[in-house]
């Protein structure tokens, strides 16, 4: 009987981690990706707006090339935000050792990567868009050709590394916390408190420190 | 104690293996041809795909100099500057990607220089093309190119200032003149436009007139021209009439002819026999021997 309680150490490495990918992957869903790409247009059309009235900004191409990478600067924050308060609620109800966590921070990291992506093209033909002169395939092309690699890279690195903490965050709440309804509740709140905060912490640590250090220029 | 539950806990078996929802395939499709769509944009802006040459310069400032910043020949973008480095010797090197279609227009004689576009425009590189590189073998990786800094602004102030004074003397030295010979130069000039106006004048009567014979001799000429067409128009209907009698009388007369040729044929033959039928006759034998006695006589 004990040998049957206790699963072979090879099979609970080699089947648990798919599963869960797989069972991440699938609340990848169209709610999901209008939420962010609404999110994208929405944040895109409000900074067009702010450098076109109240900066009196009138050069269209230096307001397509700000907004986009501004919006490039601000998307792991931004979906990675989103991506807590959707699969937060979830990961909280899984109270796992963090032995187990593997799996959960890597689909969050991939998820966070995937929105980002979503983000990127909903800010970029927005703004094409907006401020569109009757070649949009050419404007397209043009502002995802003024995107830097490395910053493109670095939010995309920065975009799963943000899923992931957000995932642990939610995964360490969730072992630790108490239960019942009331518990859940407080781990929620206490998940999204420390979800904003430490994002924002490293955003900022990255603004003042790792950006201008690696590609503030020359 | 929940924590190790899962641990502890009976398994059934293992799970039948699960894929993710079409709608997350797709989405995940989707970002992935998103991810492709930026590589490409990227690579394509950054001219990862073309074929490119490296060149570089030194300098001894790299104020204004910024990595990414364009390479333009004539104006045309043809590369971008690609690093930036401080060298031990305190000397800036600069190493430039040139686009491989724009390598035969530069040469051993092309310059560098930072150039900006207006005056608040974008700063970029400016190499100056070498047109004796066309038809040589282009310029190999790596090459040097000279770097022809531009003018200091500060040095320009000063420049601007130290020429002040001279600039000032030139201006005032330039009203006197103004102010003296000014006067005479616009009189001489009301002088000649009056006398201008005077030969323009007699030049327009004299063309009105010549332009009257002109028209008469035109008209003289036209004239000439018809009759003298009329002229030809008349000759050449009575040669006509005169070939077209010609060939009918032709018509008529050929076929009296040949019947008078044929027949003139016929007398010849006939003379012919008869002064034959004469020369073997007697009469013409009695004749020679009447004639031969006289003969011997009267000698």
């Amino acid at each position: 009987m004990g040998a049957i309680l206790t699963p072979a150490p090879r099979a609970a490495v080699s089947d648990v981690p798919i599963p869960t990918l797989i069972r991440r992957f699938e609340r990848l869903d169209g709610r999901l990706v209008a939420t962010v790409v609404g999110t994208g247009v929405v944040v895109c059309l409000g900074f067009i707006e702010l450098l076109r009235s109240p900066l009196q900004q009138l050069s269209r191409l230096t307001i397509e090339l700000l907004a986009v990478r501004a919006l490039l600067f601000l998307a792991p924050l931004l979906v990675s935000l989103l991506l807590l308060l959707r699969d937060g609620p979830l990961l909280l109800a899984d109270r796992r050792p963090p032995g187990s966590w593997g799996p959960d921070l890597l689909a969050s990291g991939l998820l966070s990567v995937v929105l980002l992506l979503y983000f990127m093209a909903a800010v970029i033909i927005t703004a094409s868009l907006t401020l569109n002169q009757g070649d949009l395939v050419g404007e397209v092309g043009f502002l995802i050709g003024q995107l830097e690699p490395a910053r493109f890279a670095a939010a995309l690195a920065r975009a799963g590394a943000y899923g992931g903490i957000c995932a642990a965050i939610c995964l360490h709440q969730a072992w630790r916390g108490s239960s019942g309804a009331v518990g859940m509740a407080a781990r929620m709140a206490r998940s999204l408190r420390l979800g904003i905060g430490v994002m924002v912490c490293l955003d900022l640590l990255w603004t003042l420190v790792v950006d201008p250090l690696r590609m503030g220029g020359n | 104690m929940t924590t190790t539950a899962p641990a502890t806990s009976p398994e059934p078996g293992p799970a039948p293996p699960r894929r993710p929802g079409p709608q997350s395939l797709v989405f995940l499709a989707g970002a992935v041809a998103l991810l492709g769509v930026f590589v490409l944009g990227i690579a394509r802006a950054g001219n990862w795909l073309a074929p490119s040459v490296r060149l570089q310069f030194r300098t001894l400032d790299a104020a204004g100099l910024q990595t990414g910043m364009a390479v333009k020949i004539s104006g045309f973008s043809v590369g971008q500057v690609r690093r930036i480095v401080l060298q031990p010797d305190a000397q800036v090197l600069v190493e430039l990607e040139l686009r491989d279609p724009y390598r035969s227009m530069v040469g051993r004689r092309s310059r560098a220089e930072l150039a900006q576009l207006g005056l608040l425009g974008d700063s970029y590189i400016a190499i100056t093309p070498d047109p004796a590189a066309i038809g040589q073998p282009p310029i190999g990786d790596g090459e040097t190119l000279v770097f022809t800094s531009r003018p200091d602004i500060d040095d320009l102030l000063t420049e601007v200032a130290s020429s002040r004074i001279p600039l000032q003397r030139a201006v005032s030295s330039g009203l006197s003149l103004a102010e003296t010979r000014l006067p005479r130069s616009l009189d001489e000039l009301d002088r000649t436009l009056v006398a201008s106006r005077r030969l323009a004048t007699r030049l327009e009567a004299d063309t009105r007139r010549s332009s009257r014979e002109l028209n008469r001799t035109l008209g003289a000429t036209r004239a000439l021209a018809e009759r003298l067409e009329d002229r030809a128009d008349g000759t050449a209907a009575d040669l006509s009439a005169l070939i077209r009698r010609l060939e009918s009388t032709e018509t008529q007369t050929r076929p009296l002819l040949l019947q008078t040729l044929r027949e003139l044929s016929t007398m010849a033959s006939a003379t012919n026999r008869l002064v034959k039928t004469l020369n073997e006759s007697w009469v013409i034998e009695l004749i020679e021997r009447t004639g031969e006695p006289r003969g011997e006589r009267g000698r």
